[in-house]
């Protein structure tokens, strides 16, 4: 429950790394935006209205007035020699020549569809490829374009927000899990992982406060959080130097000060308000006795479970906005909006995921190669798909709808299904453009599915179309909308088998062989037992009876003798219902060869058992070869 | 006030070979010494030249007051509230128009003239430019020989061979030739105008005489006002182009009247210290309302003025000198972020 507190040189490390870190989530970043209009003299720039020469499209490029991006973005732009105007911004640059056709952006020469003009006295200039050199996001929504920018350096002409000497608030805070506590000068505060943790420190690294929040049903006293703090601390090989209770202070809250294994004393309170505790711990490199936190009293009773203070301006760490966090992948240029009680899996490009079962995911994929000829047919391939996994009456067909996506016309392709435990719904929001499709899968059970979340989504997505193109080449399918009939071998030093290609890879757990595979609706593995060949099945057998326990449904058939890889093998099948509802087959296979017995375990809920998909099994069991000994 | 002719000026190079004053040249002789000084290098000796020339050269000289003389010579410092005070001259009219430094004659009271045979003429009229530092005065002569300056559309190389003729020091020492190179050429020295840059031996006094090329051409007006004290070698020379212009608009208006933007302009570090670089001017001040008319702002860089890019000061002084007061010129700026063109009417600065 306690999230561990990391090594205090590690921790500063990332606090300094503010701006490079975790850009989207630093605090004190600022979106910059212009909004120009074709044809309007009408611009609004970081929020103020102002005239400029009006925009017009010229061969399909939006022409702009040069001066829009140093009023928007401060960047730079002048004239060297008697034509060419340089534009940069750090260390990017676009170089155009007045008259011709050819830019450079970053060294990279491109093409213009129109040169750079003087309009009514004022030089116009394609916005496109600046806009590609600051990497910034631009939406266009009838004849509105409006470019937006994140940076650490504030409004061009205005001072900074970030200014690190002295915080512009006077609190920090985060408005989504409730808290607030005083800005000390000299520090920054950022957010941690979560909505739920952040931590302030000083820009040397001499001291540090986390703050951690999390949900607690029942009514947490004093002692008890006394007692949770201390087991906490010895558990973490810490000495304790101070214990205390505070019931009568305003919040009541537990303390303790202990000194870290790396020497480091630290000071933790935590507070019980409304079905929410709060930790606070506040570790100080300098202190060598107890006594010294005394100096941080103050800062620490500063420490409130609520957001707003009456009359003090207070920094909100938390970008949830209502109820809605924002998520990116920079490399495929694409920026959307999750709930904020999602959090990110931590891999694939953009991935998140709910304790209620609900599933977010996103995939750029080529066109060619895709299975899909173009965004229409999209629908048809799905259906193909769907057909091949699910057996008729387990699925519905799937249906189609247009919507609008980052300005383009796009589909939303709707998949329900029921294995026996419920009703599951998955959505499936297709893009197309300049030869790549963007997938953006939801996917979620009865009860948490929501089609309203999964469209305010999509109304949220903001897509790059340059990203993709320019740092990627061809891209394949998402692993389980492959074709059926691709195997890919899979091979270890002591065998190898054909594996369909559409089965998606799953970690190991690591140690000893342990190869793991999804199936749309279930399972394939492959690993070693410490048993013998007889041993092992005998206590497959053994494990049915437990699970019957628990599964009145499980039945299983008597163990079959045949051969596998050439080798004698045991195999068993057995069926039931899994924990989620589902109604599932499985086998287990036992086989031996040179002194270790394998076990091969696959398993697929019966409304996905069709032909397609035993027939993939089938294939991966009868490749299974077993490679000569070295 | 007539203009020289250009049958005077044949005849000063027909009359160059090794006679002192003036004189006719048959027709044919006319014609065969033109042509040979048109296009082909003549080879006159250095004696050659300084005979050439040095007829036309001559020695200013006047009163001015102590504080002033000071500055320009380095006289003995008399008690009297006056000191004679002298400086160069160049006849650049027979009808005994003489081109100097403004700076000698500025300040200057009772100014006479003094050739180099040693007569003395009293100055009748005084026109300067202390901006440019040319100035023009008049004696009462008829049948002076006067200079010619080179052309326009002659190349001055840096390198070339050349000679200061002038009265450095002491009257005395009217008619002193000094032989030097063309140190560099277009040098922006903290005056109005380019200048020319030299090794050709400046000392005070010279101010106001002419440097001639191998060609006994003046290729400008030598000035000790832009000299830096204690240098060896380095003199300034106000090229024969912006003398011209100066001499043309003092013959014509009695005073040069520049065009200017209405701008105050200030230089980019590079340039103030002079390293090249593409760097624009800033405006600091709109001067005039035909520039704010424009649309001009304190703040805006300009970049280029009638698609000549500016980069200093002198730069923008030389190429109004093309042009006059109520004119209008394309500017191209940046305001704003945004490259701008305007159109400028220009005032007199």
């Amino acid at each position: 429950m306690r999230l561990a507190k990391r090594g205090m040189a590690l921790l500063f490390v990332l606090l300094l790394a503010i701006g490079t870190a975790v850009p989207a989530l630093a605090a004190g970043q600022t979106t910059l935006t212009l909004q120009v209009r074709i044809g309007s003299t009408s611009a609004l720039i970081n929020g103020e209205k102002q005239n400029i020469e009006k925009p017009y499209m010229q061969n399909g490029m939006t022409m702009v007035p040069l001066g829009v991006f140093q009023r928007a973005f401060g960047t730079s732009s002048r004239l060297e020699g008697d034509d060419t105007v340089r534009l940069s911004q750090g260390s990017h640059t676009v170089t155009f020549k007045i008259g011709s056709k050819t830019a450079w952006v970053n060294g990279k020469k491109i093409a213009l569809a129109a040169a750079p003009v003087m309009k009514n006295g004022t030089l116009m200039v394609p916005m496109r490829p600046v806009t590609d050199m600051l990497e910034a996001k631009v939406k266009f929504s009838s004849g509105t374009i409006v470019v937006t920018l994140m940076s650490d350096t504030g409004v061009p002409g205005q001072p900074s927000d970030n200014e690190a000497e002295a915080p512009a608030t006077a609190r920090v805070g985060s408005s989504h899990a409730n808290w607030s506590i005083d800005y000390p000068a000299d520090t920054v505060a950022q957010p941690g992982d979560d909505e739920f943790s952040a931590m302030i420190g000083d820009l040397d690294g001499s001291y540090m406060l986390q703050i951690h929040v999390w949900e607690e049903d029942r009514n947490v006293s004093v002692t008890d959080m006394l007692e949770q703090l201390e087991q906490e601390s010895l558990s973490a090989g810490e000495t304790l130097v101070d214990r205390q209770t505070f019931p009568n202070a305003a919040i009541p809250y537990a303390q303790i000060i202990a000194r870290d294994v790396d020497g480091i004393y630290w000071e933790s309170r935590r507070y019980y308000d409304e079905g929410h505790v709060y930790s606070l711990y506040m570790g100080d490199s300098l202190i060598e006795d107890y006594r010294e936190f005394d100096q941080w009293t103050d800062l620490l009773d500063s420490f409130r479970p609520s957001f707003n203070t009456q009359g003090v301006q207070t920094e909100d760490l938390s970008n949830v906005k209502d109820g809605y966090i924002s998520a990116a992948s920079p490399d495929y240029g694409v920026t959307l909006k999750v709930p904020a009680t999602w959090t990110p899996t931590g891999s694939g490009q953009l991935e998140y995921s709910s304790k209620d079962g609900s599933f977010l995911s996103l995939h750029a994929v080529s066109v060619d190669g895709s299975g899909a000829a173009g965004l229409a047919t999209w629908h048809d391939f799905l259906q193909a798909k769907t057909d091949e996994v699910f057996l008729p009456q387990t699925a519905k067909p799937v249906t189609s709808e247009s919507v609008q996506a980052s300005g383009q016309d796009a589909i939303i392709e709707s998949l329900v299904y029921d294995l026996g435990g419920g009703s599951f719904y998955w959505n499936w929001l297709v893009l197309e453009n300049e030869g790549y499709f963007y997938v953006l899968r939801y996917s979620a059970p009865e009860g948490a599915y929501n089609k309203q979340t999964f469209l305010k989504i999509v109304d949220s997505v903001e897509i790059d179309f340059e990203a993709v193109p320019s740092r990627f080449g061809k891209l394949g399918q998402i692993s389980y909308l492959k074709d059926l009939k691709l195997d890919v071998t899979q091979s270890t030093p002591d065998f190898l088998f054909a594996a369909p290609a559409y089965w998606t890879t799953q970690a190991s757990d690591g140690t000893g062989l342990d190869m793991r595979y999804f199936i749309p609706g279930g399972s394939f593995r492959v690993s070693n037992v410490d048993t013998g060949l007889e041993a092992s099945a005998a206590q497959a057998v053994r494990r049915y009876a437990e699970l019957k326990l628990d599964d009145p449904t499980l039945t299983y058939e008597t163990p079959k003798r045949t051969t596998i890889a050439g080798v004698p093998a045991i195999a068993i099948s057995y069926a039931g219902t899994g924990t989620n509802g589902n109604l599932y087959q499985a086998e287990d296979i036992y086989f031996r060869h040179q002194d270790k017995t394998y076990w091969i375990h696959h398993q697929l809920d019966r409304g996905t058992a069709t032909p397609e998909q035993l027939n993939g099994i089938e294939r991966a069991l009868q490749s299974f070869r077993f490679l000569p000994a070295k | 006030m007539r203009k020289t002719g250009t049958k005077a000026a044949c005849l000063l190079l027909s009359g160059a070979i090794g006679i002192g004053g003036f004189g006719f040249l048959p027709q044919a002789e006319v014609s065969a010494a033109s042509a040979k000084s048109s296009g082909t290098t003549s080879s006159k000796t250095v004696p050659q030249i300084i005979a050439q020339v040095s007829p036309s050269v001559v020695g200013i000289i006047g009163e001015v007051p102590s504080e002033y003389a000071e500055e320009w010579s380095d006289y003995e410092s008399s008690e009297d509230e006056y000191e004679l005070a002298h400086g160069s001259g160049v006849i650049i009219r027979s009808n005994g128009w003489i081109v100097t430094n403004a700076h000698v004659v500025d300040e200057m009271e009772n100014i006479q003239v003094v050739t180099s045979e040693g007569k003395s003429y009293k100055v009748r009229e005084v026109y300067s430019d202390p901006v440019s530092d040319i100035a023009l005065i008049r004696i009462n002569v008829t049948g002076f020989k006067p200079v010619t300056f080179v052309s326009s559309g002659e190349k001055t190389l840096v390198g070339e061979q050349v000679i200061a003729i002038g009265t450095p020091v002491s009257l005395s020492l009217r008619n002193s030739a000094t032989l030097g190179i063309i140190s560099g050429l277009n040098r922006a020295a903290g005056a109005e105008y380019r200048l020319i840059q030299t090794d050709a031996t400046i000392n005070p006094g010279n101010s106001g005489g002419p440097l001639v090329n191998m060609r006994g051409e003046i290729i400008g007006i030598n000035s000790m006002k832009f000299a830096a004290v204690d240098i060896d070698n380095t003199g300034f020379t106000i090229p024969a182009g912006t003398v011209q212009y100066i001499v043309n608009q003092l013959f014509e208006q009695g005073e040069v009247i520049r065009a200017g933007l209405g701008l105050g302009l200030e230089e980019s570090f590079s340039a103030t210290v002079g390293l090249p670089s593409d760097d624009p001017l800033t405006v600091s001040e709109v001067l005039s309302d035909e520039a704010a008319a424009a649309g001009i702002k304190e703040g805006d860089v300009l970049y280029s003025v009638a698609g000549h890019r500016i980069t200093a000061l002198v730069d923008l002084n030389e190429l109004m000198k093309t042009y006059s007061p109520g004119q209008t010129v394309r500017v191209l700026m940046q305001s704003g972020g945004d490259i701008v063109e305007r159109k400028v009417v220009l005032t007199s600065e």
